[in-house]
């Protein structure tokens, strides 16, 4: 007997809508994960079409299939070694020359391709002419026009799927008109597109005269010489005041929801423990943490969109210069960029740096890029501190300290630490596009749920964790007036003890306390300080439904060049223990950790120092 | 010449492309072979990295791998 399942593998270069037309097809069922081993998102989806349950696997966009990067390597053993039951060839035929590159070496592979021409819509509105038969006739497989972003041939898609499994449609295989074997990459190369070449010849008719393009235009200004980097300025300037300004509202919203979650268990339940544990323990700290949701959000949902649009290239491309003057790779500058949303995935996207100085150093200065989970520690001391009207740009020159500081540090490492040559700087400028809000809303709640989960569970956890640090042991009646309940703790000890290190940099023991828990993930600062200022003020405020910030700015440690080293330790010092452990899985040695580790902690320290030694001065 | 010594909008086709094999591989698999006509569209605000316009895409490549690549004027 038959099975009934099918597995379908899309395979394509890299924007060539795959991603899209994969949302299009599976909707919100998908799954994200890893390739075992290599940490490269694995994106699988189901779906049910007349009789048959289809798995379709997300293959990583790739140009070729040659062993060059992992993302080469996956697409390549995917196809041998799980031998897919369709190959679906996503091809942009907007660009159908260098798409068609790939498909000759899936030809190679003898793979049951399909292929679908996606961008049709596009292809149409340029005035190209594609001969649709012939160039089946030509490739020896099914091609099936699409458009993923307006859902066009989705249906005939899965129809052409199933037929292939059915074996109704028979692939015709050997088409190639060159030696598949030869050995000289060069000269395979070439007859790979001497064979492309001929099929374009005979099948493709462009418009006579050329047209230009919209992205012909948007780029003579956008990366023009004079515009470029002003530019860029303006947009990463723009991403971060859209962050902090969209965000404001709904982040009251959820401020004022949980005041009330607290007041209403306050009023349900009796004071005492059980009280304290879900008012001041959970609800303090997850709702302290998931009330900055909407500003991750946005910012999850700003770095998607310049992905999507095709700026985030056009962005490497105006930085690369520099990027390259202190030993690093345009592309570095993605991973970065992607550090301002959360290390984790930037770590792991540090894989697309084949050059292991490069990527090593790339990985080292990533903490720097200050992520989602730092934006609510510098949200806090920044709305406590300073006024409204230039808290943006407040918020700005944290972010851009930290690209400074990662700059100067990637120029030490490369320097001293890892010498060696740089990987090449060849990379496409896709052509602009309007992502569609699907597949940026998709991208974002991908994220999101990371994000929430993290909440749910680390930091529940640490939550309880420092609820009860914070207070056991009680404090005996005989000692009342003499400490503070805080002080008598657990965390009171702990942040006394290291006190003497951080003095200098204007902290107390609770601010001590913060930085400990906050190595779990960066969020706790936040409700650490929350937990501990509740606890600590319960009995002499009587204003219950005091902000947090509110509270900070009244105690006297808090001047404002202890704010500002707070904010660069917060900052420069290790990420949170999920980022520190996929660091350590992906640079593989601990000796690298360990200088991870060494010089997040002293930098944060020494610039920490020197902020408020110089900062004092003035305020 | 080396596609470097292209001016801006200057069309050019592929003589050659000879350098280090990463380099070269890279950007054979990216559609740079012998025999294919290219345009040099801008160099980047600071100078390098070039952009360049081939198989109606556009690709950027720094100065020192643009070196690696032989064209003849058209």
């Amino acid at each position: 007997m038959k099975s009934r399942h099918i597995l379908v593998a899309l395979a394509g270069n890299p924007n060539c809508g795959k991603t899209s037309l994969f949302n299009s097809l599976v909707g919100a069922h998908l799954k994200v994960g890893n390739y075992p081993g290599v940490t490269i998102e694995k994106t699988e989806g189901r779906l049910k079409y007349q009789k048959y349950s289809l798995t379709l696997v997300d293959l990583p966009g790739t140009y070729s299939l040659s062993p060059y990067s992992p993302e080469e390597i996956i697409t390549r053993d995917f196809i041998i070694k799980e031998k897919p039951d369709v190959v679906l060839n996503v091809v942009d035929g907007t660009n159908l020359e260098r798409n068609l590159y790939l498909t000759t070496q899936l030809m190679e592979l003898g793979a049951n391709m399909l292929i679908a021409l996606n961008m049709y819509d596009e292809v149409l509105q340029q005035g190209t002419k594609i001969d649709i038969k012939q160039l089946q006739r030509i490739l020896g497989c099914h091609i099936v026009p699409t458009s993923a972003t307006r859902q066009k041939g989705l249906d005939r898609l899965l129809e052409h799927i199933v037929k292939i499994y059915e074996k109704k449609i028979l692939i015709a295989k050997n088409k190639l008109s060159y030696d598949p074997l030869e050995t000289d990459t060069q000269k395979l190369a070439e007859g790979r597109y001497a064979f492309i070449n001929g099929a374009a010849q005979e099948t493709v008719q462009y418009l006579n005269k050329p047209i230009t393009s919209m992205t012909d235009w948007v780029d003579a200004v956008v990366i023009n010489r004079a515009l470029g980097i002003p530019i860029f300025l303006l947009v990463m300037w723009a991403m971060f005041q859209l962050t902090f300004k969209l965000g404001e509202a709904p982040m009251v919203w959820l401020d004022t929801l949980f005041g009330w979650l607290s007041g209403l268990v306050s009023s349900l339940l009796p004071a005492g423990l059980l009280n304290s544990l879900i008012v001041d323990g959970i609800i303090a700290g997850v709702g302290g943490v998931l009330s900055f949701v909407p500003n991750i959000l946005l910012l999850f949902l700003g770095i998607s969109f310049l992905e999507a649009t095709g700026y985030m290239a056009r962005a490497a491309f105006v930085v690369d210069r520099l990027m390259h003057k202190i030993g690093l790779h345009g592309r570095s500058f993605i991973p970065m960029l992607t550090g301002f949303g959360c290390s984790v995935p930037a770590f792991l996207a540090c894989r697309t740096l084949k050059n292991p100085a490069d990527r090593i150093t790339t990985m080292l200065i990533i903490p720097f890029m200050s992520c989602g989970a730092k934006l609510p520690v510098h949200l806090l001391l920044i709305g406590a501190f300073f006024p409204a009207a230039i808290a943006g740009n407040i918020l700005f020159g944290v972010y851009f300290f930290g690209i400074i500081f990662a700059l100067f540090s990637a120029f030490i490492f490369k320097k001293f630490l890892f010498r060696g040559e740089s990987e090449p700087f060849v990379m496409e400028l896709p052509p602009y596009r309007l992502p569609s809000l699907k597949y940026l809303l998709i991208q974002m709640f991908i994220k999101a749920q990371l994000y929430i989960k993290k909440a749910g569970t680390t930091i529940l956890f640490v939550s309880v964790l420092v609820w009860a640090l914070t207070t056991f042991p009680s404090l005996p009646e005989h000692y009342e007036g003499n400490f503070s309940p805080i002080e008598y703790s657990l965390a009171g000890r702990i942040g006394k003890a290291v006190e003497p290190v951080i003095k200098p940099l204007g902290f107390d023991w609770k601010i001590g306390i913060a930085l400990i828990t906050g190595v779990a993930a960066k969020e706790v600062v936040v409700s650490t300080l929350g937990t501990i200022y509740a606890l600590d003020e319960a009995d002499l405020d009587d204003d219950d439904a005091l902000a947090l910030k509110d509270r900070i700015s009244r105690d006297p440690i808090f001047t404002l060049p202890t704010a500002l080293a707070l904010l660069v330790f917060v900052l420069l010092y290790v990420p949170c223990l999920a980022a520190t452990v996929v660091f350590h899985k992906e640079a593989g040695a601990l000796k690298y950790t360990l200088i991870y580790f060494g010089y997040t902690c002293g930098a944060a320290w020494l610039a920490a120092f020197l902020i408020q030694r110089l900062s004092s001065l003035f305020f | 010449m080396p596609l470097t010594k292209l001016e801006p909008r200057q069309r050019a086709r592929i003589v050659a492309v000879d350098g280090p094999r990463d380099i070269v591989s890279r950007m054979v698999d990216m559609g740079v072979v012998k025999g294919v006509t290219l345009e040099l569209v801008r160099k980047a605000p600071l100078g390098d990295p070039l952009e360049i316009k081939i198989h109606r895409f556009l690709l950027s490549l720094r100065r020192e791998e643009a070196r690696a690549i032989t064209v003849e004027t058209l």
